[in-house]
């Protein structure tokens, strides 16, 4: 029971590390980085081309095929308003689950998995209402600011009547 | 040891499912009917140990078909439980009369059930 | 899920077919079909459904089901006459079962005395007729009374040579005195040919406390008068346990009733049987004939010899002693000692489920279910028809997703094989021609694939429509009016998950024409038609469609009234003109509703547009077309399947689009189309001295266009009822099948666009909603 206890104790400590720290996908757009929770990426892949779906926003980027079924591609940097990707094969899709939802987000680069703390992460100060609306927080990571994005706030908003 | 087989006939899925859980968490090999007629199709190719069956079916009633069980050259020793949600003695009776062995009361009890089986299998 | 939840959920599938079954006998018995089988199947149903409802604990379905059932049982037997009176009760009371069944499943509880007018009438009926005959019929929670009641057994003529014996429904422990019982047992023929076996009962027995058995032997004749089947043994029991009563022993030979002599005695704890016991129970009478039909005993004779003989081995006065080894031989017979015998035995599974523990035997394989229902599958070969049959094997029942998976890999099968046949080219043809061959094998065997499993997923469209004379009946009280329903092709098959979404269009349909079709009684005679008022619904399969019609015999559409609502709500521009068709398509429109009144059934301004919206969604269209004074009909043209569509593969800017054969009438090449100005400085086309509407995709989707007006293409479509829309398109590239994928999965519903789908280049084209274009069209210029 003493061994068993002591087991149990490890466990406490090792599971209040994990929820006090945060694993994150960072990706790149132009110079800026952000990162979303590792656990809701499902996916990495190379751009290779979407269906453009009309009747949306500028930031659907189209819909693509992820084995067998239609997966809509939302263009991270035009949803932060600054004009639309223009994609290469060295762009990069996310495919990251939205509730019960696929899509995949069009950045530059994926450039890193980082481990930060839950107590290290920043409010999103006022003023650009694009950001506040689309962050989630903000978090420093080797002197660099990685925004953590608000997936749900991204996918929202796509149809053109919206 | 081989699992002992039991044909559950009856035209409720609701009463069969229930029956096929129970049973096969009893580790019995359940075989399953919705009518008389499947019930003797079944028995005419497969040989179980029990059979367990509703009296109110369409098609050939429970009745109708242990007689015709009975009737059939090697299933004069193979128990037949009636399952019956009868209140009135006489289904049982005329089960029993037709060559019933043995019946058991809808909602049944699942525990029951597996001790009545026990009393009529080897 | 737990398994309680997955026999609820299989419970309520079953109800809902026993209770369509019970509207589709009804409506026969309501048209006089009064026999017996139709009467023995409305029992069973009503039966079955209580019967389920015991095992869940829904104890206001089973208190209602139970009186229902207890009046059929009397009309099935013809102690209650069968008078209209008594089926039109009988349909009120399928739909307060359905309506219980309904609240059982939601969880949501009725009002405690809802039904109890019916239920009243049903006891009021069985009193009347029968009350003195069987006075309890009528009361609904006799249902599970006592389980086994043990009975006193009838020994003859020896009733008086013994002792007293207490009360076998009392349980408890005899006072005073403890432990020892003795049991004469004498088998009788009929035990045995209803296959129950003496040894079992001792091994039973054995349980109950330290047993000895003695053989009675005397009786056996010699050998030359042996009768092989005659029972000629008899067993002196003795039973010694503190906690025995004679109940507990009795409930052992619960099942032999009748089948045997049994006597019971209890002794003192230690007291050797006192010589008159003793005497009183070896007495018995010869075994009387059992009361069965003669059997032929042949096979039973060999087996149970057998076990006479084994008893025959013993001395036959040396007690045999049994416990031990016999307990262990079943194991799962010892649970029998811990069965309660004062268990509640009405105790239903809700309570037990969960307290199953498995025996310590190994869980075998699921059995493969045998035997389903009747409907035998398509498209088998004799040989194999046969063969099944023998088994007794005739339909097998498949979780949905199960097919689901083997429909979708099947239409990728589909496409993966056009693909390969696109790809040969004719070097390729000419070079390896077993190949071609093969690819041609290829094509034939995955359509009869494709084919057999869609037939798997086909239903008879009898499922929805038998919903439909209840809401009929309901409607015809609510209005006033007086309706009558036809239904024609019920067997129509189609594809079940079209059959599912087809209820409320379909609901939404015959509401409105009883709304606002039927005319009430007084109007239709001051018209000269008859009283009652029709609503015609009716299936039938039109190539690779299946039309629902819904048609009455009522006013029409008031066009008039329907074109000024839609100009008031902005639906229909001022400067535009529909046509007579138009306008009674406009009644789909989201958002309109004429209803004068806004009625309890309809005229809430939702309704038609849902079954517009609900219809699109699974790929169909509606159609209406209306005769002033005559009536309506409104069509609704669903596909055969969902899974795959044959399309025309096109392109807009640089996108694949495809467009749907089922609505294209032709393609015609720009340059030689008839194009002509409208004052507004639109387009038309003009074909065959037609004029229509011109739709430019690429416009419309807002894709940038290289190519030259000249080298684009007509796609001229027509949706079902609306009028043609010839759609501009960049280029035409083939025809082909696709499997239709939803946009709305992990995206939302896009205007225009119906879904997509997985090209053989693995590209995801866009299907084409032709429809949805027109009317976006129409609401533009609205605006």
């Amino acid at each position: 029971m003493e061994a068993l206890g002591l087991r149990d104790d490890l466990n406490d400590k090792s599971a209040a590390a994990a929820q006090n720290s945060l694993q994150l996908i960072a990706f790149s757009i132009g110079e800026q980085t952000y990162g979303v929770e590792i656990t809701t990426v499902r996916e990495i892949r190379a751009w290779n081309g979407a269906t453009p779906l009309p009747n949306t926003r500028e930031f659907v980027r189209g819909v693509i095929n992820l084995r067998g079924t239609i997966v809509p591609i939302f263009d991270l940097r035009a949803r932060f308003g600054d004009g639309q990707t223009t994609p290469t094969k060295n762009h990069v899709v996310v495919v990251m689950s939205v509730g019960d939802k696929w899509v995949g987000i069009l950045v530059d680069a994926v450039s890193d998995i980082l481990t930060v703390s839950r107590d290290d992460i920043h409010n999103v100060p006022e003023g650009n209402s694009i950001d506040t609306e689309l962050l989630n927080g903000i978090v420093t990571h080797d002197s660099r600011m990685v925004g953590l994005i608000d997936l749900h706030a991204v996918v929202s908003g796509a149809r053109m009547d919206n | 040891m081989t699992a002992l087989r039991v044909l559950t006939v009856d035209d409720s899925r609701t009463i069969l499912a229930m029956l096929h859980h129970t049973l096969s968490n009893a580790g019995f090999e359940v075989l399953q009917a919705e009518d008389g007629q499947q019930g003797l199709d079944v028995l005419k190719t497969q040989t179980v140990d029990v059979v367990i069956t509703d009296i109110n079916m369409p098609i050939m009633d429970g009745i109708e078909f242990i007689k015709n069980v009975r009737a059939t050259g090697n299933h004069q020793s193979l128990p037949i439980l009636i399952l019956t949600t009868e209140t009135s003695q006489d289904k049982r009776d005329q089960g029993k009369a037709a060559g019933g062995t043995g019946w058991i009361v809808k909602p049944f009890d699942p525990e029951k059930l597996i001790s009545v089986i026990h009393r009529v299998v080897h | 899920m737990s398994d309680l939840d997955d026999f609820k959920a299989t419970y309520f599938d079953e109800c809902s077919e026993l209770l369509t079954e019970l509207e589709e006998q009804f409506i026969a018995i309501e048209a006089g079909e009064r026999d017996a089988d139709r009467l023995n199947a409305v029992f069973r149903a009503i039966h079955s459904v209580k019967g389920g409802a015991g095992a869940f604990g829904f104890s206001a379905l089973v208190g209602f089901a139970h009186a229902y059932e207890t009046l059929l049982d009397y009309v099935r037997d013809g102690r209650i006459e069968l008078t209209d009176e008594v089926v039109t009760l009988c349909i009120r009371a399928n739909d307060i079962v359905t309506d219980h069944v309904a609240a059982a499943r939601s969880g949501e509880a009725l009002p405690a005395d809802y039904g109890m007018d019916e239920k009243n009438r049903f006891d009021a009926l069985a009193r009347g007729d029968a009350a003195s005959e069987d006075d309890a019929a009528g009361e609904p929670d006799e249902e599970f009374d006592l389980e086994f009641v043990p009975v006193m057994v009838n020994i003859g003529g020896n009733d008086d040579d013994f002792p007293e014996i207490p009360d076998t429904f009392d349980a408890l422990p005899m006072e005073g005195e403890s432990g020892h019982w003795e049991v004469h047992f004498t088998p009788h023929r009929a035990l045995y040919a209803r296959a129950n076996d003496p040894l079992l009962l001792f091994r039973e027995l054995a349980v109950l406390g330290e047993m000895t058995t003695k053989a009675v032997l005397e009786e056996i004749p010699p050998l030359s008068d042996f009768e092989p089947f005659a029972v000629y043994c008899s067993w002196e029991i003795t039973l010694v346990s503190e906690s025995l009563t004679e109940a507990m022993i009795r409930e052992v030979f619960e099942f032999v009733e009748g089948d045997c002599d049994i006597a019971i005695a209890q002794l003192g704890v230690g007291t050797p049987p006192t010589a008159e016991v003793k005497a009183a129970l070896v007495h018995h009478e010869a075994p009387p004939a059992p009361a069965v039909a003669p059997i032929n005993l042949l096979e039973l004779a060999d087996d149970e010899v057998a076990h006479l003989l084994d008893f025959d081995i013993e001395p036959p006065a040396a007690p045999v002693k049994v416990k031990a080894e016999k307990a262990e031989i079943a194991p799962v017979a010892v649970a029998v000692v811990e069965a309660k015998v004062e268990d509640a035995p009405g105790l239903s599974f809700a309570d037990i489920a969960d307290s199953i523990k498995p025996a310590p035997v190994a869980k075998v394989p699921l059995a493969p279910k045998v035997v389903i229902a009747p409907a035998a599958a398509p498209d088998t070969a004799p040989g194999e028809e046969g063969e099944r049959r023998s088994l007794g094997v005739q339909s097998i029942r498949v979780d949905l997703d199960k097919v689901d998976r083997v429909v979708n890999m099947v239409g990728e099968l589909v496409i993966t094989q056009s693909m390969l046949t696109q790809q040969m080219d004719e070097t390729l043809r000419t070079r390896y021609t077993e190949l071609v061959r093969g690819l041609e094998v290829l094509a034939q065997t995955t359509r009869g694939l494709q084919d057999s499993v869609m037939a798997i997923r086909a239903q008879p469209v009898k499922s929805v429509f038998s919903r439909m004379p209840r809401l009929v009946r309901e409607l015809g009280l609510k209005t006033g009016k007086k309706i009558k329903l036809e239904t024609v092709g019920e067997n129509t098959e189609i594809d079940k998950t079209v059959i599912e979404q087809l209820s409320d269009p379909l609901t939404h349909m015959i509401r409105n024409s009883a709304d606002h079709g039927i005319e009430s009684p007084e109007k239709r005679l001051a018209k000269g038609k008859p009283e009652t008022g029709t609503i015609r619904l009716s299936a039938e399969q039109a190539g690779g469609n299946i039309l629902i019609i819904v048609e009455d015999d009522g006013a029409g559409i008031n066009r008039d009234r329907v074109l000024q609502v839609a100009r008031d709500k902005g639906i229909v521009a001022p400067d535009i003109t529909p046509t007579d068709e138009q306008i009674d398509q406009l009644i789909f429109a989201p958002g309109f509703s004429t209803a004068e009144a806004v009625s309890d059934l309809s005229g809430r301004g939702v309704g038609m547009d849902v079954v517009l919206s609900n219809i699109k969604k699974i790929g169909g269209s509606v159609h209406v077309r209306s005769q002033t004074g005559r009536g309506t009909r409104m069509t609704l043209r669903l596909p055969l399947t969902l899974a795959v569509l044959d399309v025309m593969l096109v392109k807009v800017g640089d996108s694949p689009y495809v467009v749907p054969l089922s609505s294209i009438v032709e393609t015609i090449q720009c340059s030689r189309a008839n194009f002509e100005r409208v004052p507004s400085g639109g387009q038309v086309l003009q074909v065959r001295g037609e004029y229509v509407q011109v739709i430019d995709l690429a416009q419309r989707f807002a894709m940038t266009t290289t190519t030259e007006p000249e080298s684009r293409f007509v796609v001229l479509c027509e949706a079902e009822g609306s009028a043609k829309v010839a759609l501009i398109v960049d280029d035409i590239i083939g025809q082909q099948q696709v499997v239709i994928k939803s946009l709305e999965e992990n995206f939302e519903r896009v205007e225009g666009i119906a879904g997509g789908t997985i090209l053989g280049d693995g590209n995801v084209a866009l299907i084409v909603d032709v429809q949805s274009l027109k009317t976006s069209i129409i609401h533009k210029n609205a605006a």
